[in-house]
């Protein structure tokens, strides 16, 4: 008998215990992991030997890993025609959500709608198509390029004592920054009288070509104030030009980008770069992680409720600098 | 052996010197000083000395790749992965020395890589025969493809640390003169000099006039297609150390890009014939000058990509065309897959 009693002692205890293992239902917990496991995520980016889209991948993963849902990438290596037929193929395989990243405005526009047609909600990155998917993150572009004329303003116009002569190097013709940033830039410019602008040259988004270019530049113009570039992949070129010419200081270089220290802030505390219109890639990743978990909660009818996300852009220039103003690769994850 | 290959090259010398010579490299050195005169006139600042240093340091790394690809036209062989060895080899050089690899070792493994490059390519063409144009095409892809893989994975390498010595590439001046500038007169001296005094600049243009009747005489032909090529990525990688040093970092799209294109427009301006056996370093220099000119004038003048792309395309086809003209495919020896 006293076996018997000990034993329902025994097992009532184990009860209670899973009882209180049991973990405290706050009424959204359950559905939330329920909504997100086992979920599977396409991405389609330009190419992933971009920093920014290695960050936003290693990033993805690291919370499909924690939530239990799948993140399938499809490489197109810069070719949108590949793109656009890995973004079909992802569409047949019926992902709950689809990540599209392009560099060119019209690429995807067919392809949101023909996911949305299969039930496929539509996240877009960094530039949005026009027909819109179910949620944007990315900059807005207009901004970036306000900021980096008021910038320029800043180092240029009235107030500074030069010349207010700068040059843009902008992208080749039919790139997408050409319609997004450079009217922000060119419309902000011309509301200030003090800038002129002395020269428009198209960089192609190659270093080289806009190393060349400005060191021409500032050959031709010896009163050029400074350079307002819309790629910190191509303008380190720039700077290189003018730091060739013993210029380092005296004439302005102004970008923008996601935030790689590499590409940004070493140049801002090396002088390069006066000031780095960054909008965060640290931001967009959680926006990113947050849209898939929303989509995937509330499951819209797709293409129903579109919402954007827009990163806040920020001008880092030498005087604002911190340590934690940038990023690193290593520092947001491991990408494999 | 010698003497005969060597004459049957060498055009006898008289007869150039005869009659006023409006061979395709004195038209391409008038063009270029119509060109700087129309521009020395029209466009204020465009003569003045910086501008010119400037004029030519942009054009150094063109230059350079140049003479590489001149050295394999002339053997009547064509580079199309001059490029795509250049960045993957000068990018993993750097990509290396910024993780931390001493600069040394860090430029030692990239010259090897360009080097095993360049022999692979000459072991293609020169042994089991596949038509240069085709070799190289598709070496191009996979230089390209294994610097991306494993290599080089960003786009960007950003040179992170400092390059001591060779950071002089960069900004420094030897005689007044920038740094790339007299590399490219250098290289091209020491191209030259070979070419004209070596043994192997003799059979080159054997070979290059007549690839059969070489081997006939006794040229080792495939040995010095292979060291031809493997000489071409030696000069890729030149060309990769001045820009990446210019520059300040490497941009890997490069080697899928059509650069490539651009470093045979110096090469077929210049005079030097796609056929091969034809052609001196001058040449290279000369189209190269051409398109240095072009390229400033056009960027002081505030032209437009797509038009400074459509003047330098009409360029390269009116060179093309000139050559063709002037140096007419030779019907006993042409070959299918030559160019």
């Amino acid at each position: 008998m006293k076996f018997l009693r000990l034993a329902v002692a025994a097992l009532s205890l184990i009860a209670i215990a899973t009882v209180h293992a049991e973990r405290f239902d706050d009424g959204l917990i359950k559905p939330y992991q329920a909504a997100l496991k086992g979920k599977r995520i396409g991405f389609v980016p330009i190419s992933m030997t971009i920093d920014l889209t290695r960050a936003w991948y290693a990033g993805m993963k690291q919370e499909a890993d924690r939530l239990g849902y799948q993140l399938i990438v499809r490489d197109p290596n810069w070719k949108i025609d590949v793109a656009v037929q890995a973004a079909d193929q992802l569409i047949n395989e019926k992902p709950d959500v689809l990540v599209l990243h392009s560099d060119d405005l019209q690429a995807f526009n067919r392809q949101v709608a023909k996911a949305h047609a299969a039930g496929i909600r539509v996240i877009q990155i960094a530039l949005k198509s026009p027909t819109s998917g179910d949620a944007f993150i990315g900059p807005d572009w207009y901004d970036v390029g306000r900021r980096e004329a008021l910038a320029m303003v800043n180092s240029c116009g009235k107030g500074s004592g030069k010349s207010g002569k700068v040059a843009i190097i902008h992208g080749p013709g039919v790139s997408a920054a050409n319609r997004t940033i450079l009217p922000g830039v060119e419309d902000t410019l011309a509301q200030h009288q003090d800038i002129k602008v002395v020269s428009r040259q198209s960089g192609d988004w190659d270093a080289n070509k806009a190393r060349s270019i400005a060191a021409t530049l500032l050959k031709q113009n010896p009163e050029l104030c400074g350079f307002i570039g819309l790629w910190e992949g191509e303008d380190i070129g720039i700077v290189n030009a003018v730091r060739q010419a013993g210029m380092i200081g005296k004439v302005a270089v102004i970008t923008m980008g996601g935030g790689n220290r590499e590409a940004g802030c070493n140049q801002i505390t090396s002088d390069g770069y006066t000031a780095y219109v960054k909008w965060d890639v640290r931001g967009q990743i959680r926006d990113l992680n947050n849209a898939i978990s929303i989509l995937l909660q509330t499951q819209p009818k797709p293409g129903s409720a579109p919402f954007a996300l827009y990163t806040p852009a920020t001008t880092l220039t030498k005087d604002n600098l911190t340590p934690n103003s940038c990023w690193t690769l290593e520092e947001i994850g491991k990408t494999e | 052996v010698e003497s005969r290959a060597a004459a049957s090259v060498k055009p006898p010398v008289k007869h150039r010197r005869l009659r006023f010579d409006l061979s395709q490299e004195n038209m391409v050195v008038l063009l270029a000083a119509t060109l700087f005169i129309g521009f020395a006139i029209a466009l204020p600042g465009f003569v003045a000395l910086e501008n010119l240093l400037a004029l030519l340091q942009s054009v150094a790394v063109l230059g350079v790749l140049g003479i590489g690809m001149a050295l394999v036209v002339i053997g009547r062989g064509i580079d199309l992965s001059s490029v795509a060895v250049m960045v993957v080899s000068v990018g993993w050089t750097f990509a290396l020395f910024s993780s931390g690899t001493p600069l040394e070792g860090a430029l030692l493994r990239g010259l090897a890589l360009a080097l095993a490059f360049g022999v692979i390519n000459g072991l293609l063409v020169a042994y089991i025969e596949i038509p240069p144009i085709f070799a190289t095409l598709a070496m191009s892809t996979v230089i390209a493809g294994i610097g991306q893989s494993t290599l080089v994975r960003s786009d960007m390498v950003y040179i992170d640390g400092d390059l001591k010595y060779l950071g002089v590439l960069a900004s420094g001046r030897f005689l007044g003169l920038p740094t790339s500038v007299v590399a490219l007169a250098a290289l091209a001296c020491i191209a030259s000099l070979v070419l004209r005094w070596s043994r192997t600049g003799r059979y080159l243009y054997g070979m290059g006039d007549n690839p059969a009747a070489a081997r006939l005489t006794g040229v080792p032909v495939r040995p010095i297609t292979v060291l031809i090529y493997a000489i071409s990525g030696l000069f890729a990688f030149a060309a990769g150390l001045l820009m990446a040093t210019a520059v300040g970092n490497v941009n890997s799209r490069l080697a899928d890009s059509m650069m490539v294109y651009d470093v045979i427009l110096v090469v077929v301006i210049g005079g030097i014939g796609l056929s091969g056996g034809k052609g001196r370093i001058a040449n290279v220099l000369a189209g190269t000058l051409l398109i240095g000119i072009l390229l400033n004038g056009m960027t002081i003048m505030n032209l437009s990509f797509a038009v400074q792309n459509i003047i330098k395309s009409l360029v390269l086809l009116a060179a093309i065309v000139v050559d063709s003209l002037v140096n007419p495919r030779d019907e006993q020896t042409a070959q299918q897959g030559d160019i």
